[in-house]
């Protein structure tokens, strides 16, 4: 059965038109998350506003490299930096404004990939049935989807300059590849647990094309040139080509800038059912214990928190999936995690710097679940998401624990510089199949399956311990009325 | 991912949301609520997103977990399968015109499949998008887009008879 296209397109467009209260509220909602205060995350620097546009027909071979000299850098401060693409600073070019093809189509093959990495997001088909390439990454295999080097082409605009605002930048140089221009600039990166972007790398082609590229510090940036090298965009007049790209075209920063509305803050906004302190009662009512049987919400199935044990290996995880690799000494054993407290700097006067450090003790928790089907019907697609909170009591109920929190450091966030710290599980396992996770896949009256999940957590936090299985990620340090509502879990070491 | 740039997405797809939300929610304050929800857990989480480019299918997990948060939450929340248990579909497809009887037909699905026709005719994300969105794999995803074509046709065809 097809289902007609047009006809979804005016339904979306006519019938499922969204309020303008929720409009106002999304916005307003985004506004005050951008102006909080960063607890875990990194710096933060501006970017233009995308939106997508689909190349047309063009003709042609495989586009020969030309001089194309666009873009050229303005010095902001001490460490700001702003790209500036779109005049000309060589006649030389051939790219001239009468030869440019706004409407240009091309297909791309990555022909260099280096060994020991992989490349993705060449062959994704997308919903009409078409093969698109619209962000390529290339990544080492052992540490997929992370790291390595990410890639879009920018459709320019012909007829006006575009800037690009860049902060914390430690150096800058321009370069020629194959004759086409390059700019790469050089960010401020700190030891971190996280992949981070290190190199940003743009490149002009033809028909006002501009590849952006980023380099994570996992990856040399000779390795992220040759990839450059080895891109090979090729002009067709199919419109179904495989492997066509489709580029982002990017809009001016200022005019962006100017359009975005100014909103109030409200810090209560999207925190009803999310609070610190919580009475004796509310959280002691459902809470259950290790090894108790409880109901799962809107479901025929029990649960049962059947093991927790600490380990210093990830080898002794009998897991036949790990979502993440996990850093290990020589013997197999976890490292010391350090906690690094940072004051932010605004990235053009002053760089991000590391005030102070804490080294912890880190450790895999691990916990196995048991879910049993109590009726006498077969379950479909059952699935939870679960995360832990740090907790502890106080004289007259609970209130949440910032582990980490230094009272006595002036700091603006902290991150773990060998793990990250993170109340998402290291990695769920069903016990029937890797590719399943954490879905209860029909399972039948009477049965019991085991899923077993492990957190990588640090032993400063097994005091404050308490495990949500059914209500989402959440936040460590807020209880949420649902989980009260089906009981947190007790299972401090 | 950096906030700004998670802002510039939460927004220019928030029309998507919308639609994802009301997928799951018949109340229009329902999906408000569960797409604020979303977006403060988004980006209270956002350290933990591993790669920039599952950003989107990322957030519509998350929103879909908020979903079903509301509909926990809360037991007030009439859910799509209720309205129908209560003969209620006119007064929720009232408005939707020339389009209602495809529209009501969609909704009709069971929760998974319609998420997956809500995702790939509406939203247009690949089948390995939508993979990632409900944590599942691509064949199961085929499998399901399979079925609720079926069902879908066999609840078109009934209605027509």
């Amino acid at each position: 059965m097809d289902i007609d296209r047009n006809k979804i397109n005016e339904m979306k467009s006519e019938c499922l038109q969204m309020p303008d209260y929720i409009r106002d509220m999304i916005e307003e909602t985004v506004e005050q998350q951008l102006k909080k205060k960063q607890r875990y995350g990194k710096k933060m620097w501006r970017v233009a506003a995308a939106i997508l546009a689909f190349a047309c027909v063009g003709g042609g071979t495989t586009l020969a490299a030309t001089k194309l000299y666009k873009m050229h850098l303005e010095q902001q401060g001490k460490y700001g930096s702003t790209l500036i693409y779109g005049e000309a600073t060589n006649t030389d070019a051939t790219d001239t404004d009468a030869e440019v093809n706004q409407n240009a189509l091309y297909t791309l093959d990555v022909s260099y990939v280096p060994e020991g990495m992989t490349v993705d997001g060449l062959d994704d088909i997308y919903a009409d049935g078409n093969n698109y390439v619209k962000k390529v990454s290339v990544y080492k295999k052992d540490t997929p989807y992370m790291g390595g080097v990410s890639f879009t082409f920018l459709k320019m605009p012909a007829d006006q300059q575009v800037s690009f605002d860049q902060t914390h930048v430690i150096s800058t140089k321009e370069l020629d590849i194959d004759g086409r221009q390059a700019i790469v600039i050089e960010r401020q990166v700190l030891e971190s647990a996280r992949r981070q972007i290190q190199y940003e790398l743009y490149v002009t082609y033809e028909n006002n094309y501009l590849l952006g590229m980023f380099v994570y510090d996992d990856t040399e940036l000779d390795t992220a040139i040759d990839i450059v090298k080895g891109l090979k965009l090729t002009a067709t007049d199919d419109p179904e080509a495989k492997r066509r790209i489709v580029a982002e075209e990017y809009t001016g920063q200022e005019e962006a800038t100017a359009a975005a509305p100014v909103y109030e803050a409200d810090e209560n906004a999207g925190k009803k059912n999310r609070f610190t302190e919580t009475s004796k009662e509310s959280m002691e009512e459902h809470m259950h214990q290790v090894g108790d049987s409880f109901n799962v919400p809107q479901s025929s199935l029990t649960a049962k928190v059947s093991k927790v044990e600490l380990l210093d290996s990830p080898d002794a995880i009998d897991a036949a999936y790990a979502l993440d690799p996990v850093k290990t000494d020589a013997e197999g054993k976890l490292l010391n995690n350090v906690i690094a407290y940072e004051k932010c700097g605004n990235g053009i006067d002053q760089l991000d710097e590391v005030v102070e450090t804490k080294e912890v003790k880190e450790k895999i928790l691990y916990i196995e679940v048991a879910y049993t089907n109590t009726s006498d019907q077969q379950t479909g697609d059952t699935m939870f998401q679960c995360g832990l909170l740090w907790a502890k009591e106080t004289g007259d109920g609970y209130e949440t624990v910032d582990v980490y929190a230094k009272d006595d450091v002036d700091y603006d966030s902290y991150y773990g510089q060998n793990y990250r710290i993170s109340n998402v599980p290291l990695y769920y396992y069903n016990g029937k199949s890797a590719e399943e996770k954490n879905h209860l896949i029909r399972v039948q009256p009477g049965e019991t399956r085991t899923v077993t999940l492990a957190f990588l957590v640090t032993e400063d936090e097994l005091p404050y311990l308490y495990l949500d299985l059914f209500s989402g990620n959440g936040d460590y340090t807020q209880f949420r009325q649902s989980a009260l509502l089906y009981g947190y879990v007790d299972i401090r070491q | 991912m950096k906030k700004e740039a998670f802002g510039e997405l939460v927004i220019s797809n928030q029309e998507s949301w919308y639609r994802i939300a009301k997928s799951y929610l018949c109340n229009d304050a329902d999906c408000a609520d569960a797409i604020q929800n979303a977006i403060v857990h988004a980006f209270e989480n956002l350290y933990s997103l591993r790669n920039d480019k599952y950003a989107k299918t990322w957030f519509i997990r998350i929103l879909i977990n908020e979903c079903h948060q509301v509909i926990r939450e809360n037991k007030k929340v009439v859910t799509w399968e209720e309205y129908q248990e209560e003969g209620r579909e006119a007064e929720y497809i009232r408005g939707y015109g020339q389009y209602s009887e495809l529209y009501e037909s969609i909704m009709r699905l069971k929760e998974n499949e319609r998420t997956c026709i809500i995702l790939y005719y509406f939203e247009e994300y690949s089948i390995r998008e939508i993979a990632q969105c409900l944590e599942s794999t691509e064949s199961a995803v085929k499998k399901r887009l399979v079925r609720a074509r079926e069902h879908l046709r066999g609840i078109l065809k009934a209605k027509s008879a």
